[in-house]
């Protein structure tokens, strides 16, 4: 079985802020390389990362990452 | 302009060091041993066996140094390369070596270590394309 993909509401929330990704990487203090890799779901962060990304768009981690809806 | 974010900054000041000082090192080992040619003494020999092995030193802790900089994303892209190009140059050595004792032929040491780092900057490149 594999295991369902993850997708994140990073981006909306970024550009909501007005926010650019190296504005968004220097406060997480990471490459702009990897907001980019989050961003379009290449990379998934590990729990403390995600915890200070929940921290900093003011939104709980269930609202940031969601699996990835499955087609019948 | 966009700014650089101070991670990626810090990784590429500790990149800048390890490229000077790498320079630095080989070009001081060079200029030792040119002295060493034309006035052979012990202490010279001394002094370019000293900074020959102060290189890989230097290099390794420096290269450390930057890896610890790097941000979990970086590091994950890394490790993984690392290991694909230390797997393949494994591979690569041993079909080397049964290519040389079946052919003939000698394959110069040097390749083995053009073909990891290859290996290695490609796996950097795929992966982050990939993902």
């Amino acid at each position: 079985m594999t295991p369902d993909a993850v997708r994140n509401a990073i981006r909306d929330l970024r550009t909501s802020l007005g926010w650019t990704q190296a504005d968004l990487a220097e406060r997480l203090d990471v490459s702009r390389q990897t907001v980019n890799a989050l961003e379009t779901g290449k990379y998934d962060p590990s729990l403390p990362l995600a915890f200070r990304l929940s921290k900093l768009l003011s939104k709980p981690i269930e609202e940031l990452f969601f699996p990835e809806p499955q087609g019948d | 302009m966009t700014p650089v974010p101070s991670r990626e900054r810090r990784v590429n000041r500790t990149m800048q060091t390890f490229l000077t000082t790498t320079l630095l090192i080989t070009v001081i080992a060079l200029l030792v041993r040119g002295l060493k040619v034309r006035f052979p003494s012990d202490f010279l020999n001394g002094m370019e066996l000293g900074l020959l092995a102060a290189l890989p030193v230097g290099m390794g802790v420096l290269l450390y140094r930057a890896y610890r900089q790097l941000d979990e994303y970086g590091q994950r892209l890394q490790e993984r390369a690392a290991g694909l190009a230390f797997l393949l140059s494994m591979v690569a050595t041993m079909v080397g070596y049964w290519v040389q004792t079946l052919a003939g032929v000698q394959i110069p040491l040097w390749t083995v270590y053009v073909f990891g780092l290859l290996v290695y900057s490609v796996s950097v490149q795929l992966q982050k394309r990939a993902g």
